[in-house]
């Protein structure tokens, strides 16, 4: 087993792990110092991971490598604890334009990774990947903070950056581009679509809590139908107003 | 004052803790709920099958004075009293694995307490542990609030506090949460008044097996207005408010594939005897 210390979201975290592709995976995010978690991805929790993984990708749980299985474990256990500190794991494709925060969200397949791309394609070097699959949302000093996380998607896209949540936009494709601000009523849907809901109550009020004033930071909330085109990043970036 | 708050002259009283070592406690005006016991007692409890909640604190750690007002709150709205293990009585202690005792406690509480890198015997405060008939059924370590700094305490996480600590007493006593309108949850339901006025059931623990994901209250908590997460399906939201009334998942089924649209609403009855339907929503009976 090796102990390798991270920090994600300004949250030193021990993990104890058994497998030294782990150890690899998390070298972006290595750092010294006192951990404030310690977590040890243990059989009985791959074996747990396996079997969601079963539920959800039936006839294919027997293919997952356990080093992968191993990965998922891992996020899991720190998603658990991020509530703790403020944070939350988020699923969507997260990026920096000029340094202001995006947060694409959306069900898989609904094509967040594909914007993200257009607008890498047409803005290039403005655009910063903070992470394309499970970046951290953190609430500190009042503000919401995205951050990268060593869990960047099947591209390895992202970046160990962070910055101020500008606009979260919950994304799905369509024949055309539109894009409208989001309702009141619906932003708790969005919301409640990208950031990991823990099973412990203590952690599940923090995340509400979190939610809640994700809402209330200022950031613009939208919904955006789009093609796979540049026009619905530009489009896009005219809504948001950065 | 026994242990579960009862009077039982079979039972040992205990004697009420001596509180004011705790700063936090200078102001409070509440009736405090606190009764010393051992750990060696604490232990005994356990192995008799007794139900009680313990808190493990000692005065002069910050994080437990931060908790100890809304626990004693808590204690209060549930009709409860609380054992005291108090891990600085002997002041020749200066680790709380040294106090008497600690051996028998750490042999009930290990899976709780865990054990450092070197295997050794950790024992942080506070700790408050509920335990239902000798089974552990709650625990909280530390501050439940998310407090980074006991000195942030303030009015909205001491009521985060009150709330988790509740769950506890209501899983150590096995009583449904009420919402102010008398809408019957179970403990493994949270409730959350957002700051926009949006009242939320999150499901915890257990009932995430069944029911996974969000639902929006209306703003008495009658009915449900919307389900927020998709990966819910009818059947599991079904399942989980039959298992919370106490019906069979069948007769609610049907009641959820002919009325649960995205949003949708259902409408649960209050106390009015099995299964009464009423105008287009769907009546169930709160059981028990």
């Amino acid at each position: 087993m090796e102990r390798i210390g991270i920090k994600l979201a300004n949250i030193p975290i021990e993990a104890a792990v058994h497998h030294a592709h782990t150890a690899s995976f998390l070298r972006g995010y290595a750092c010294d110092g006192e951990p404030w978690e310690k977590l040890e991805i243990t059989q009985k929790h791959i074996e747990a991971e396996r079997a969601t993984y079963a539920e959800q990708y039936p006839g294919e749980a027997c293919a997952v490598s356990v080093e992968r299985l191993e990965l998922l474990a891992l996020h899991r256990a720190v998603a658990e604890v991020l509530p703790r500190y403020d944070a939350a794991a988020c699923h969507g494709s997260a990026f920096s334009l000029n340094g202001k925060g995006v947060l694409l969200s959306g069900e898989s397949g609904a094509g967040k990774s594909t914007h993200a791309r257009m607008w890498r394609e047409r803005y290039g070097d403005e655009v910063l990947m903070i992470n394309d699959d499970k970046p951290i949302l953190r609430i500190e000093n009042g503000e919401a903070r995205l951050y990268g996380s060593p869990w960047m998607g099947k591209h390895a896209l992202g970046t160990n950056i962070s910055a101020p949540l500008f606009a979260l936009a919950s994304v799905r494709r369509a024949g055309e581009n539109a894009l409208r601000p989001l309702a009141d009523d619906e932003l708790w849907q969005a919301l409640s679509s990208c950031i990991h809901l823990p099973s412990g109550a203590a952690e599940m009020l923090s995340t509400l809590r979190i939610m809640d004033r994700v809402r209330s930071c200022g950031a613009r909330f939208f919904t955006l139908e789009c093609i796979i085109a540049h026009s619905a990043a530009e489009a896009a970036r005219e809504a948001f107003g950065i | 004052m026994t242990c579960d708050g009862k009077k039982n002259s079979r039972r040992k009283a205990y004697p009420r803790s001596d509180m004011s070592g705790y700063a936090s406690l200078r102001q409070y005006e509440g009736e405090l709920r606190f009764f010393d016991v051992s750990a060696r007692e604490a232990a005994a409890l356990m192995d008799a099958g007794e139900s009680f909640a313990l808190l493990a604190a000692f005065a002069n750690c910050p994080w437990c004075a931060a908790v100890i007002p809304a626990l004693n709150d808590a204690a209060i709205e549930h009709g409860a009293d609380l054992l005291y293990l108090n891990t600085r009585r002997d002041p020749a202690v200066r680790r709380n694995t040294e106090i008497e005792g600690f051996d028998e406690f750490y042999a009930r509480f290990s899976e709780l307490l865990g054990a450092d890198e070197h295997g050794a015997p950790r024992f942080g405060v506070p700790h408050v542990f509920f335990v239902r008939k000798g089974s552990v059924v709650y625990d909280v370590r530390g501050d439940p609030s998310g407090l980074s700094d006991p000195r942030e305490m303030n009015e909205e996480k001491r009521l985060a506090q009150k709330t988790l600590y509740g769950i506890g007493f209501s899983r150590m006593k096995r009583e449904a949460l009420r919402l102010e309108n008398g809408l019957r949850l179970s403990d493994e339901f949270l409730v959350y008044d957002s700051s926009d006025g949006v009242r939320l059931l999150a499901p915890t623990g257990g009932a995430q097996k069944r029911f996974r994901g969000l639902v929006r209250l209306n703003a008495t908590g009658a009915d449900i207005v919307e389900l927020l997460r998709e990966e819910t399906t009818q059947q599991a939201i079904a399942a989980a408010i039959a298992e919370e009334y106490g019906l069979p998942a069948e007769q609610i089924e049907a009641d959820v594939a002919s009325f649960f649209e995205h949003p949708a609403r259902l409408r649960c009855a209050r106390g009015k005897g099995g299964g009464k339907r009423g105008g287009k929503g769907i009546g169930w009976s709160a059981s028990g």
